[in-house]
């Protein structure tokens, strides 16, 4: 578990004036979960993150992982305990001069196991990122997908209990980001490790954060279950990460519409053909005007703009129905106010 | 062309020059190296940063860096018989040469070690390795072809500077230049010294970037 209590973090500038990149943050990730830290440029991210391990002192607060506040520790003790924190970087940083094998042996070698020992090991992480016979290969000889995989088996070596992730995905094409994420999903389910991922990507958040923390100006503003941030984002940095991209609302909406909503579902909803019964019981009729269907961290999740027709007591009470069935009403677009129309669309 | 040249002090002398380079570029790797791990690591942006430590060192690099060689030469007379105990013969000229070549190598290595990229020294950092460590296996390592074409690039011009430390000294192949090209007019030594050393050159430059290419061949 790593607690960050009341972390800040300020750099002095050469002529006095003070850049604040993290203020007052606290934090507690739980073991074994996926935690996403997300936020535009500059918004203190990086620093945070490098703050678990150190790499940047806090200018005040405390570090806690796994029990032990890391602000306290001498240098020697710093240095041991972060053989047990794992860190990948968007530039993979490994040693151009030495080997795959070579690399992934480094934080062995600090941790002085003997040589036997080291070369079983190291095939077992190449076997583990899917690159085994690559032993003998150097960096530059690499695919950028490859060096982050040979980054993060040097990462897993010495058996982290946490890794750390600076935007580890953002150099990469999405096919091969796909691939990183997927790893990194199997490394924490087979592992029990904790993964901190900093991001600037939704697509990151979506596919393997348990839980997300959304950073600006150094503090966070908003934080929880991936899907409740995703559902009911409540800051407007927030609202404009996770927007999803849906195509504008075509302006010929229909104008007999009674009620027009946009409605989001999960989980089992996503399978059921609930909207049709919903529509045929109460006898009014729909027509879905845009939708999208994704998935957040393997469970679907859906978004659709719907116009309702009929009596609007029969709509009000569909929509109703709608809501006990799990569906989440999340925008009410009423039809008056939107352009008269002539022709129904129906893009999903 | 050829009358009147004494082959075997002419390779006597080359024996002298090369002797004196190799035994230079040695020390003043061993003396220079450490001086530009210093100047990387205390500089702003280095590993322990320290202000006075690192304009010290620099200026003093640079003042001796700005003397001229021929300067420095009669300068170094005093010291060199100190250590040396004379300030005649190939062993006293190497003192003035390594006095040169040292803070220039210094330079050269502070240059190859800021190459290594920061991000791969946080890595290392980020694994629990120490300074010692982070030195060794990270910096040096990476930097290494950097810093063998460093060493050549000091030979090279430890052979100039060699000639003319051996007028002074009485010694290799700028003394014979010197003996028989200018005491005694005979040209034809003059030009045969020179063309030794320029083949000296290229040997040393030749066999220097083939090392750096085994070293560099496999990265990117
Ligand atoms: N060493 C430093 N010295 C001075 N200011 C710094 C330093 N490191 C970071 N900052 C400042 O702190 C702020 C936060 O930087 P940080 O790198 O943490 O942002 P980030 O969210 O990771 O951004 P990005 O997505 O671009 O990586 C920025 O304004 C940056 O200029
Ligand atoms: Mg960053």
């Amino acid at each position: 578990m790593i607690i960050l209590d009341n972390i800040s973090k300020t750099y002095r500038q050469s002529r006095g004036d003070e850049t604040t990149a993290v203020r007052n943050v606290s934090l507690r990730i739980d073991t074994g979960e996926v935690f996403g830290l997300i936020g535009y440029s500059g918004a203190g991210k990086s620093t945070l993150l490098r703050c678990i391990n150190l790499l940047e002192r806090p200018s005040a607060g405390s570090v806690i992982v796994d029990g032990v506040d890391l602000t306290r520790l001498s240098k020697r003790e710093l240095n041991q305990k972060r053989r047990k924190i794992g860190m990948i970087f968007q530039h993979f940083h490994l040693l151009s001069s030495a080997t795959v094998a070579e690399n992934i042996a480094f934080p062995l070698r600090l941790a002085k196991m003997p040589a036997a020992q080291v070369r079983a090991r190291v095939a077992e992480m190449l076997q583990l990122v899917g690159l085994t016979g690559y032993e003998r290969q150097y960096p530059s000889q690499l695919s950028g997908g490859q060096k982050q995989r040979v980054a993060i088996a040097r990462a897993l070596a010495a058996e982290p209990s946490v890794l750390l992730c600076d935007e580890a995905t953002s150099a990469l094409d999405p096919e091969t980001t796909k691939s990183i994420l997927s790893l990194l999903k199997d490394i924490n389910h087979q592992l029990g490790l904790t993964i901190v991922m900093v991001t600037h990507q939704m697509e990151v958040v979506r596919d393997i954060c348990d839980r997300v923390a959304v950073m600006t100006e150094g503090a966070i503003v908003e934080s929880g279950r991936v899907l409740d941030v995703l559902l009911k984002p409540s800051h407007d940095v927030t609202k404009r990460l996770f927007q999803i991209h849906q195509a504008p609302l075509s302006p010929t909406v229909p104008s007999a519409a009674t009620r027009v909503v946009e409605i989001a579902f999960t989980g089992a909803t996503a399978h059921d053909p609930i909207l049709a019964e919903v529509a045929q019981s109460t006898g009014c009729t729909f027509s879905i005007l845009r939708g999208t269907i994704d998935t957040v961290k393997d469970v679907p999740f859906g978004q659709l703009t719907v116009a309702w027709f009929g009596e609007k007591t029969v709509v009000d009470a569909a929509i109703q129905r709608l809501e006990q069935a799990g569906f989440i009403l999340l925008k009410e677009q009423i039809t008056d106010i939107l352009p008269q129309a002539t022709e129904v669309t129906v893009s999903c | 062309m050829l009358n009147g040249i004494v082959w075997p002090d002419i390779w006597q002398a080359t024996g002298s020059t090369i002797y004196m380079i190799v035994i230079s570029t040695l020390l003043s790797v061993v003396i220079g190296l450490p001086i530009g791990i210093l100047l990387y690591m205390t500089a702003a942006s280095g590993l322990r940063p320290n202000r006075i430590v690192y304009q010290v060192t620099s200026v003093v690099v640079n003042i001796v860096r700005s003397v001229p060689f021929i300067i420095l030469l009669i300068a170094l007379i005093p010291f060199t018989e100190w250590i040396v105990g004379t300030s005649i013969g190939i062993n006293a000229a190497i003192v003035p040469l390594v006095i040169s070549a040292a803070p220039f190598f210094a330079r050269v290595a502070e240059t190859a070690l800021r190459e290594v990229h920061p991000g791969v020294i946080e890595a290392a950092q980020s694994m629990g390795a120490n300074v010692m460590t982070i030195v060794w296996r990270v910096l040096l390592r990476e930097s290494w072809p950097s810093i063998l074409a460093g060493v050549t690039l000091t030979a090279v011009a430890l052979v100039g500077n060699s000639a003319m430390s051996g007028v002074i000294g009485g010694g290799g192949l700028g003394d014979l230049a010197v003996r028989y090209g200018y005491e005694r007019f005979q040209t034809n030594v003059m030009i045969v010294t020179t063309i030794v050393l320029i083949i000296l050159v290229q040997i040393l430059q030749m066999t220097g970037d083939r090392v750096v290419h085994h070293f560099a061949k496999r990265r990117g």
